[in-house]
């Protein structure tokens, strides 16, 4: 009996991948961009100030027999002062914003003549506020300013010590008034007050020399 | 004694043909017809994620017209300020699976302005540190690259870099009039045959992270790819059995 013998032919599989002619294989990747975003800070004068604050103070009237001069530290001398004298004196700010601020005023009582917080104007729309946290200091808020804006005295009248509490001898005493802008941007009145601590310090500030009277 | 001899018989293979009508006996074929190969490279292709927003109580705006490059132009501006901006990458319908970086530069008008700080945030604070990576250079001081060692893919279609900074509070008055700008460029790479981006013991970029750092360079829409469309032939890969000679068989 003839075998039958399958004769089966070898299976051959030739795969052949041809790549691109001349082409060296390189992964792949992509970029996408550059993409410039740009962030214009506010436009201030032409000096570059965003913020700019001035304190002035017109000649005070004498309420007694006091004789005043300027000090030439931006404030006045009161020369015969009496103890307990009530003197007037009313600094006053002004302000040119760019861009929406607080405007901080900071008083130092001398030793023997202080601001009477009473004339300091705390209520109404043309309110001096105060800071939680810090004595002596007032500010307001303002908006983009056109021009110049007079935010008006921050007191009208500072006391002089009482008989018992002045020395004997004559004294130079100051009432030191400090004023610093600070950008609102998202701060509170708090942390802008914080900032503003900063700056004083460069500040002269507008003093008033007290000269007891004999 | 005589040898058994094996009587081979020939093989004979016989193979009968049912033909149809007209019984010819035709030759038993198989054969399939030739394959054709294609090998089509894909393609790795991504999107640039760069958006502004506004956020409640801040003083800067958004302006209208974008810059020429499609970025955006914030006014207004100050030290402080918590800017509204998104910045991310995303996987473009029918493209590979990639690892991708994303380069933030800064500069500005004034002369030497000092950016560290919004570079530290990015280090520290708005960049997730557990998505992403960054190679910073103190050489180039306002220039930062981040990557990330998780691919896009199609279960994994975008990725955020960040959604917001802070304009710097160190920086003071110089900044009035003047501006500063951030420009941002992504790059993306295959994932097969490659390790995610990551820089070797030597401090040395692997293979993935130089080539991103490579694609930056290009820094246009656009995609590579390897080779064009080919095709690759093979002969019958098919089972083929062909007598050569017609046989008559049966068995």
């Amino acid at each position: 009996m003839k075998k039958k013998n399958v004769l089966t032919m070898a299976m051959s599989l030739a795969l052949v991948g041809v790549i691109a002619v001349g082409g060296t294989m390189a992964y792949l990747t992509a970029s996408d961009g550059a993409v410039v975003n740009t962030f214009e800070f506010v436009q201030g004068d032409e000096d570059g100030n965003a913020i700019t604050v001035t304190l002035s103070e017109a000649q005070p009237t004498a309420t007694g027999s006091e004789s005043i001069t300027s000090n030439g530290k931006n404030g006045y001398l009161y020369e015969n002062i009496v103890p307990g004298q009530s003197l007037n004196k009313a600094p006053e700010v002004t302000v040119t914003a760019y861009t929406p601020s607080y405007v901080f005023v900071k008083i130092t009582d001398g030793e023997y003549v202080s601001y009477d917080p009473t004339t300091v104007v705390t209520t109404g729309a043309d309110a001096w506020k105060t800071v939680d946290g810090y004595s002596d200091v007032y500010y307001k808020e303002v908006g983009v300013t056109s021009g110049e804006k007079d935010l008006g005295a921050i007191f009208t009248k500072v006391k002089v010590k009482d008989m018992n509490q002045l020395p004997t001898e004559e004294v130079t005493d100051e009432v030191q008034i400090q004023v610093a802008a600070v950008a609102k941007g998202d701060l509170t009145a708090k942390a802008a007050a914080e900032v503003a601590e900063g700056i004083y310090q460069d500040w002269q500030g507008n003093t008033a020399s007290i000269v007891p009277a004999d | 004694m005589k040898t058994k001899n094996i009587l081979m018989m020939a093989l004979s293979l016989s193979l009968v043909a049912v033909i149809t009508v007209g019984g010819t006996l035709a030759y038993f074929t198989a054969s399939a017809k030739p394959k054709q190969n294609v090998f089509t490279t894909g393609n790795v292709d991504i999107d640039l994620v760069d958006q502004a927003y506004p956020i409640d109580g801040s003083s800067w705006d958004i302006s209208e017209q974008q810059t020429p490059s499609g970025g955006y132009e914030y006014t207004n501006v100050i030290p402080g300020d918590i800017i509204g901006k998104k910045v991310g990458v995303s996987l473009k319908s029918g493209s590979a699976d990639c690892y991708i970086a994303i380069k933030v530069e800064l500069s500005s008008t004034v002369d030497g302005l000092d950016m560290s700080n919004i570079i530290t945030q990015l280090q520290t604070t708005v960049v997730d540190s557990n998505k992403w990576q960054y190679l910073y250079d103190a050489q180039d001081a306002n220039t930062i690259v981040f990557y990330s060692q998780t691919a896009l893919s199609a279960a994994n279609e975008s990725m955020q870099l960040f959604d917001r900074f802070q304009v710097p509070t160190t920086w003071g008055n110089e900044v009035v009039n003047n501006r500063f700008d951030m420009t941002v460029s992504a790059a993306a790479v295959q994932v097969v045959a490659l390790d995610p981006p990551a820089l070797k013991t030597d401090g040395t970029p692997n293979d993935a992270l130089q080539e991103l750092l490579n694609a930056f360079e290009g820094e246009t829409s656009g995609s590579t790819e390897g080779s064009d469309t080919s095709e690759g032939t093979e002969p019958s890969g098919d089972e083929t059995v062909e007598p050569e000679a017609p046989v008559t068989g049966n068995e």
